[in-house]
């Protein structure tokens, strides 16, 4: 649905490019967890999928159209929540009012349900500029949802929120997702997003190191407690022991521990790059 | 929900639900959260608890009736104590029973332990 | 929504100019209340130093001199609105929300003209004219024999809008039509070169972009001088330049110089706003 493909880009010839030839595909009814380090280029390949950057060479589309046209068809179904935003001295009535009409499946209901599952829903006029970070950005993310775009990309969204609002964030994505949705989540705060997720893309060094599903890495990785016998592709120490990330025995289902995932996919690409693109 | 064990969430998911259906919370026949409902209460990815509901069914531990959705199996109750127990017999058991040995128990004491434990 | 025009669209491009107007009604309004005065104070101000030399001296002016006054003004006024029509793209957060509403490029694009030009000279007009009224509403009781408060100036007629009247056939009457098609485009280039500055340096616009026409004209005198001087016969050149010019041809020569200008800063407006992007690369590094 979303694909980048051979995306070469760069801000400045002295630094040169942070992608070259870069490939994604991104397909309807998934979750996913963008990772990488700082400066990796998260918010870069975000701004490249919604026609925000233009690349020196290749094409990111949706649907076969280039997102770079910024075709009103194309960005009425894509909705980036950035990291930062303004919002206008308006209240919220007057907000929906004048953004909605720009997206066609928009729908009033799922807004104020949304809202509900931020404990938003009282006041539609209230003005925009009086809520804290916290709050504005949870209206922000209840109307993106609530536009019905089939993509839905967000840069850091449990950034700024307090706890229970993360627990807020993940109900949100649990009752917005439907199998004709994608979306997009680049975080480092992966403890607050990982039972979320499907897919997991990790980049760096302007490459994507892994791009599977949570189902493909359950059942080739395991992450526990190291044994005798175990040829792990990463360890880690923690105050419960000597923890691995190890390929999986056949039938062996352990939780995805995703910061370690991350963690052992930077240290050790090359054994989980054979492990996921091997054929069997 | 917190997912502290090791165990593959959609298995914990499952083990979380087998404890409602022991207690009571969940009737036989009674009907059980979709998909979506679920993933979205306890805050997980509904492609998990999609997973979750798969192994149930396979159990036969729930099962769907086109356009109304999930329920309870009948003999739900049943299927989970046996499972648990085939569990506990092919992993733990032999641990503990070990762990008895080498500290010298004898089946007498146990018995007295385990009666014990069932009168309080 | 597939469909529809992926270029323009009157209900999408409605809806952007509805959008734009309510979340800037604050600023807007203001700029027309700031115009209004500053409108204001000029007329009364103009009227007190004009109306007491007496009547004679505004016969003497002719009718032509307001149209000139308002003209200049509307075309430093407009200068200014132009360049804040693409102040949203001053921050990131701005060019990010800009950029990802879902109307077309051309859309964003009129909707910015339509307010903060068109829109601007419609507001100028009914501020003038409102100025005009509030001129008279101030100074009418102080009317005496030396002290001459004229009646209401329309300014429809300043700008050109209702048919001439030739009856005052003093010298600068002759160049009334050329005048007002001059001023016109001129105010269409000017609204132009500030438009261009607004979309290539939406962080203060207006001293930036005045600073680079200047520059632009300096450098274009310093180069053309030495040019004429050592290539072309300064004197044979130059007399006729004198005389294409005062042989009436000054409006031409006028309307000429800012039909180019126009062409230009428009085209390079639309080109510069359809290749921006959330952040500016530096492709001279």
């Amino acid at each position: 649905m979303l694909q980048l493909k051979n995306i070469s880009f760069g801000y400045n010839k002295k630094l040169g490019n942070l992608f070259n030839d870069f490939s994604l595909d991104l397909e309807p009814g998934n979750v996913y967890g963008l990772l990488g380090k700082n400066g990796a280029g998260k918010s870069t390949l975000i701004y490249l999928m919604t026609g925000l950057l233009t690349p020196q060479s290749g094409i990111a589309t949706m649907d076969d159209v280039d997102v770079r046209r910024r075709l009103p068809k194309t960005l009425s179904d894509i909705y980036l929540v950035p990291e930062e935003f303004e919002m206008p001295h308006l209240t919220l009535r007057q907000y929906v009012n004048i953004n909605a009409p720009f997206y066609p499946r928009f729908s009033s209901e799922d807004m104020q349900r949304y809202l509900e599952i931020f404990e938003m829903g009282g006041d539609m006029d209230v003005k925009l500029n009086a809520l804290s970070m916290g709050q504005k950005k949870k209206v922000f993310m209840a109307f993106a949802f609530a536009t019905n775009t089939r993509v839905l990309i967000m840069d850091e969204p449990t950034n700024g929120l307090d706890i229970p609002s993360k627990s807020q964030f993940r109900k949100l994505i649990g009752a917005g997702m439907t199998d004709e949705k994608m979306i997009l989540i680049s975080t480092h705060q992966v403890r607050d997003i990982s039972d979320i997720l499907d897919h997991v893309v990790i980049i760096d060094h302007s490459q994507v190191l892994l791009n599977a599903s949570f189902a493909d890495v359950m059942s080739k990785l395991a992450f526990r407690p190291q044994r005798v016998d175990d040829e792990p592709i990463f360890i880690q120490n923690s105050p419960l022991g000597t923890l691995v990330v190890t390929a999986a025995q056949p039938g062996e289902e352990t939780k995805v521990d995703l910061e370690m995932l991350f963690n052992a996919t930077l240290s050790n690409p090359a054994a989980i790059n054979y492990l996921f693109t091997a054929k069997k | 929900m917190n997912f502290k064990d090791n165990k593959a969430i959609y298995l914990q998911i499952a083990d979380r639900i087998g404890d409602q259906i022991l207690s009571g919370a969940l009737t036989p026949e009674g009907k059980v959260p979709s998909v979506r409902e679920l993933a979205a209460e306890i805050e997980v990815n509904a492609n998990t608890v999609a997973r979750t509901y798969d192994y149930l069914q396979q159990n036969g531990v729930i099962y769907t009736k086109r356009g109304l959705g999930f329920f309870v199996s009948p003999e739900a109750k049943e299927t989970i104590i046996r499972q648990r127990r085939d569990l506990l017999m092919q992993g733990e058991m032999d641990y503990f029973l070990g762990q008895l040995k080498a500290v010298g128990i004898t089946p007498a004491e146990l018995t007295q332990l385990y009666n014990n434990y069932l009168n309080n | 929504m597939n469909t529809v025009n992926q270029t323009f669209d009157w209900s999408r491009f409605t809806a952007a100019l509805r959008k734009e107007l309510v979340e800037n009604k604050r600023g807007i309004l203001f700029t027309i209340i700031g115009i209004y005065g500053l409108l204001t104070t000029l007329m009364i101000i103009g009227n007190i130093t004009t109306g007491i030399m007496g009547g004679e001296a505004f016969e003497e002016f002719g009718a032509n001199t307001p149209k000139m006054f308002i003209g200049s003004i509307m075309s430093l006024v407009i200068c200014v609105t132009a360049s804040l029509a693409f102040r949203n793209l001053t921050s990131k957060t701005g060019r990010t929300y800009l950029l990802t509403s879902p109307s077309s490029t051309l859309e964003k694009f009129l909707v910015n003209v339509l307010i903060y030009v068109v829109g601007a000279i419609a507001a100028y007009l009914a501020c003038a004219q409102l100025a005009d009224l509030t001129r008279i509403a101030v100074l009418w009781g102080f009317r005496s024999d030396t002290f001459y408060v004229p009646g209401p100036i329309n300014f429809l007629d300043c700008v050109g809008a209702m048919r001439y009247n030739f009856e005052n056939v003093s010298e600068l009457s002759n160049f009334s039509h050329g005048i007002v098609i001059a001023m016109w485009i001129s105010v269409i280039a000017s609204a132009g070169v500030y438009l261009l500055g607004s979309v290539l340096w939406p962080r203060l616009s207006l001293l930036k972009t005045f600073a680079a026409f200047y520059a632009l004209e300096f450098c274009f005198f310093i180069i053309a001088a030495p040019l004429f001087y050592f290539f072309g016969d300064m004197e044979t050149l130059g007399h006729w330049f004198f005389n294409f010019v005062m042989d009436g041809n000054f409006s031409i020569t006028l309307v000429a110089i800012n039909v180019v200008y126009a062409l230009v800063a428009w085209c390079l407006a639309w080109y510069i706003f359809k290749h921006k992007d959330v952040v500016s690369l530096k492709w001279w590094k």
